[in-house]
């Protein structure tokens, strides 16, 4: 018992580091001072932790204890913009993708009508389509539209991987749940209000995670922004960190910009983790 | 006179049915037709523009005009060492990010199972690197195997006492040799725990019973996990190793930040090359092509572990 | 007043025919019971009574109202669905206001039957656990509750207690038995368990293939029942056929089978005539001795089942036939022994 406990904490500890080191060798260089993030070779931790990056990412000057003086960082106002024109994108791309999908899911996974097949193999089809295939019919289309360097534009692009995405997991976890169907039509529930008083409620776990994977799909998209809303009012987070990517001398300002990035997505993920245990996508094979 | 009052209610009642009572099919439409619109709006233009670019040859001069090359781009792919060049890489990436993923994947979900103490935390943890977005992991993963700021650099200088930058030797993890699967080691880190997750939700399914039955027969951990664990896994070890698949040839961010091909052209994947030749130079007729090869091979490769392995899965 | 009336009811999926001719009344007040045997279209027939499936043909009503047309909820019907399905993400206390949402129950009244329900059935402790918390038992009272609180003109359950355990069943039989006479409420219930038929039911309806095989009383179906069908799978252990030709012989009717002849009460074969081909016997019903007498079957003893009270003994005959015989606990029959077995023909059925 005792060996058994033991190795599963070693196995625990070998995760936690392969999981974490990359995220945290970047992440540290917001806590380096400036000179010493640079430094070759590179400390493996900061031993003087040092706030002038995470002060200047949003537009503060800052004064180490030293005296030392360090000015904004000149990228500040596109990190915020794109704070918040994510934040949008995001919010929208989720609630649209969850309108769309919770009641496609819903009806293919419970109704038998003609053409699901091939609606199914569209759909599945489309989940295999490279977004890099699709950027430049959906860039000339975005210039004549007038939708490049909108947030619109770049919503319309994340609903088209979402959706199917989405749709796919959704079918599996709806197929899985108890068919309370008769029990609500007993209970005077028309198929309509069924779906929207019953069954999503029901099955607001995997909702739940549709939601979340959505969301972070929104949040980190980058192919599609980089080529439709770089350098406009519309740019997101990640197009503004890939600002800081090539100025080797600030690896403080990205590290800090990254702490943004990732903040959010940690969150959502505290919340992902709790609710996807539960959805056990196993089923009878048709 | 009673039952005509009664004929009137039931008729109404019939009426009512008709209104809120729609058939499956109807209803099941009714649900899905908002999505086929848009399925065909969002899917079969950009095919469709696609199919015609990729027969086009685009010139610049004088504002942007095309003309009608037929099959010629699809011709110059196949007759171009560098598509070749890119396939190799795209097969040997997507082959090593596959194995590595589902691994790793297996070797998390069967950790996260067993742990009693902690599992939120540690859950959390897990699940990280999938919450981040590609291009921070390309970000993270260039700054951790560069020489310059690396961690190999770091340990190795600091175990030989070497600390000044004049006696410290650069030790990078990125090598012409090596990117390719660099490359697929941190996308398996970043897919995995999707993985993970979701053969965890399989793995709480499986009766505890089985195990004590394992006891009784005298099974080691390895024919225990084989005939126990591995079993009921299967359907979702396939569904996974075909996401995994398709999303690592899709794969463009990760590879675009985190080697931009390189060094040279060692790590140009397919979807590297062809974002390469769209957006850097404005080859569009042969970048529309190659796409379609692309997906041919993104489907092909579905298709043949559908056949060799899912379908199998469907007889038993 | 008549509880439920239906009249030559058709359904059929594609041309799969699921219930061939069904005509039933069900008097006011009666707990009828269907049984049969898997897929014989026990659920698609309640599923027609309760409006979830449409009829292909014919016509129901409920409490004298045709309701052939109308959608489950304007039935003013309640139904206990297979295992006792619950909303799962429902608290027992929310399953059961479900009932009412859709209803114009005043808040009121709603409270007061709510509260009259939980006392019934006892489930106040529960009221605040999901059905994934509750034991099978619990489960089982918090959909009743959830029928009743509809006051509805007919109860109409699929197999409630099909998956719990034969104690818990045993023990809820009666209290749903006593709990349908206090509220006198038409009921129909739907089992494969003929145990659970003959104990709960007023009217029992017996269904094979998508026919009604016959409906009468546990007594009437038990004692006289119509068919073969019927005989065979209602009583435990099963009745015993012989198989044969009947003739009316210069000594009286008789069934001539392989091992000669088998008297047949004349009254018997006047109601069956010429026609029949097998003489069913209980197992309580036939003797069995060492030695031939006239009329005897000989049998070898290939089993005994030993149930305390009494035991069991199963015979083969040369062709393999399978017999059970119901003897007390001091037979002295060992397996292998030849025997004799004497049918008591008074007791007799002919099909
Ligand atoms: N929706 C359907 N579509 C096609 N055939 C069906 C459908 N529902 C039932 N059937 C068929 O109708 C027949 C009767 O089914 P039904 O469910 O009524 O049986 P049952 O007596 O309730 O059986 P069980 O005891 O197993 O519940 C079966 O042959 C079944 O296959
Ligand atoms: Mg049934």
């Amino acid at each position: 018992m005792r060996r058994t406990s033991l190795s599963l904490g070693l196995a625990a500890l070998v995760a936690v580091i392969w999981t974490l080191l990359p995220i945290y060798w970047i992440l540290k260089t917001a806590f380096i001072a400036p000179v010493d993030a640079v430094a070759f070779p590179a400390p493996l931790w900061p031993s003087n932790p040092h706030f002038a990056a995470v002060h200047n990412i949003f537009g503060f000057g800052y004064t180490d204890a030293d005296g030392r003086e360090f000015l904004p960082a000149g990228q500040s106002k596109q990190v915020i913009n794109g704070l918040k024109n994510s934040v949008i994108v995001a919010f929208f791309v989720t609630i649209i993708t969850l309108l769309i999908i919770v009641p496609l899911s819903y009806a293919f996974a419970r109704f038998e009508f003609r053409g699901k097949t091939a609606l199914l193999m569209a759909i599945l089809f489309s989940v295999a389509v490279p977004p890099v295939s699709t950027l430049i019919p959906f860039y000339i289309l975005f210039v004549k539209l007038g939708l490049t360097g909108t947030a619109l534009g770049l919503i319309i692009i994340n609903l088209t991987i979402t959706v199917p995405f989405v749709t796919w997991m959704l079918i599996g976890y709806f197929r899985n749940l108890p068919a309370v169907e008769p029990l609500a039509r007993v209970d005077g529930f028309s198929r309509l209000s069924t779906l929207i008083f019953i069954v999503i409620p029901m099955a607001r776990s995997g909702i739940a995670v549709a939601a979340i994977v959505s969301f972070l799909f929104a949040w980190n998209e980058f192919v599609f922004a980089t080529q439709l809303v770089n350098g406009t009012p519309a740019a997101t987070l990640p197009t503004a960190v890939s600002g800081f990517l090539f100025l080797q001398p600030q690896p403080g300002l990205l590290s800090a910009s990254l702490w943004i990035s990732i903040i959010p997505a940690a969150l959502v993920a505290f919340f992902l983790q709790r609710h996807i245990a539960e959805m056990n996508l196993v089923e009878p094979v048709k | 006179m009673a039952s005509r009052a009664e004929a009137r209610i039931q008729n109404e009642a019939k009426l009512a049915l008709k209104r809120i009572e729609l058939s499956n099919r109807q209803f099941a439409m009714l649900l899905a037709l908002p999505v086929i619109l848009f399925l065909v709006m969002v899917m079969a233009y950009p095919m469709g523009y696609a199919i015609w670019l990729s027969m086009q040859e685009v010139s610049f001069f004088g504002g942007f005009r095309t003309s009608f090359v037929g099959i010629e781009n699809y011709r110059e792919a196949l007759y171009s060492d560098n598509f070749w060049w890119s396939v190799r890489v795209t097969v040997q990436f997507v082959s090593v990010s596959v194995v590595l993923a589902m691994l790793i994947g297996l070797g998390l979900a069967l950790l996260m199972h067993r742990v009693r103490r902690g599992r939120a935390l540690l859950g959390t943890i897990i699940i990280l690197p999938w919450s981040m977005s590609l291009y921070g992991a390309g970000v993270m993963w260039q700054y951790l195997a560069r020489g310059q700021s690396g961690v190999a650099s770091s340990l190795i200088n600091r175990m030989l006492g070497r600390t000044t930058p004049d006696t410290a030797v650069e030790y990078s993890l990125i090598s012409s040799e090596q990117i390719v699967n660099l490359l697929a080691l941190g996308n398996a880190w970043n897919l995995a725990p999707l993985v993970a997750f979701f053969l965890l939700a399989n793995l709480k399914t499986i009766p505890e019973r089985l195990y004590d039955l394992a006891r009784v027969d005298r099974l080691n951990i390895w024919q225990r996990f084989l005939n126990v664990t591995l079993p009921p896994l299967q359907y979702t070890l396939f569904v996974f190793t075909t996401i995994t698949l398709i999303l690592s040839m899709k794969l463009l961010d990760f590879i675009f930040v985190m080697s931009a091909g390189g060094p040279g052209d060692a790590s140009a994947t397919l979807t590297f090359r062809l974002f390469d030749l769209a957006f850097r130079q404005s080859n569009y007729g042969l970048s529309a092509a190659i796409s379609f090869y692309l997906l041919f091979l993104i489907i092909g490769s579905a298709l043949a572990l559908f056949f060799f392995w899912g379908r199998r899965l469907e007889d038993t | 007043m008549s509880g439920i009336e239906i009249t030559n009811l058709r359904k059929s999926f594609g041309n799969v025919k699921a219930i061939e001719e069904m005509t039933l009344t069900i008097p006011n007040g009666v707990f009828c019971v269907i049984l049969g045997p898997s897929g014989c279209g026990k659920s698609t027939m309640l599923n027609c009574v309760a409006g979830l499936e449409d009829v292909t043909s014919g016509t129901i009503k409920i409490g004298g109202r045709d309701v052939t047309n109308l959608p489950p909820h304007a039935r003013d019907i309640a139904m206990v669905f297979q295992s006792s399905l619950l909303y799962p993400h429902l608290t027992a206390l929310q399953n059961v206001r479900m009932s009412l949402k859709n209803s114009d129950t005043g808040a009121v009244e709603a409270k007061r039957r709510i509260d009259h329900a939980v006392g019934i059935l006892e489930i106040a402790s529960v009221l605040d656990k999901k059905p994934g918390a509750m034991s099978g038992g619990q489960r089982q009272r918090v959909a009743m509750a959830k029928a009743i609180v509809r006051n509805p003109t007919a109860f109409l359950m699929d197999e409630p207690l099909a998956a719990l355990d034969a104690a818990l069943r045993q023990s809820l039989r009666p209290e749903l038995a006593a709990l349908q006479r206090q509220l006198g409420t038409t009921t129909i219930f739907v089992t494969h368990d003929q145990v659970e038929a003959m104990t709960l039911g007023d009217l029992i309806v017996v269904m094979n293939d998508g026919r009604v095989e016959q409906i009468g009383t546990p007594d009437e179906i038990y004692n006289n029942p119509a068919t073969k069908f019927v005989a065979a799978f209602i009583g435990s252990p099963p009745m015993n056929f012989f198989e044969g030709q009947v003739e009316d012989l210069n000594n009286g009717p008789a069934l001539r089978t392989q091992y000669g002849p088998i008297a047949i009460p004349r009254h018997l074969f006047d109601r069956m005539g010429g026609r029949a081909h097998s003489l069913g016997v209980r197992p309580q019903h036939i003797d069995i001795n060492r030695t031939k007498t006239d009329g005897s079957i000989p049998g070898t003893v290939f089993a005994i089942e030993n149930l305390g009270k009494e035991s069991v003994i199963i015979l083969h005959d040369t062709a393999g036939h399978d017999y059970r015989v119901l003897v007390g606990p001091d037979h002295g029959y060992s397996v292998g022994e030849s025997t004799y077995m004497c049918p008591d023909l008074s007791q007799a059925h002919l099909f």
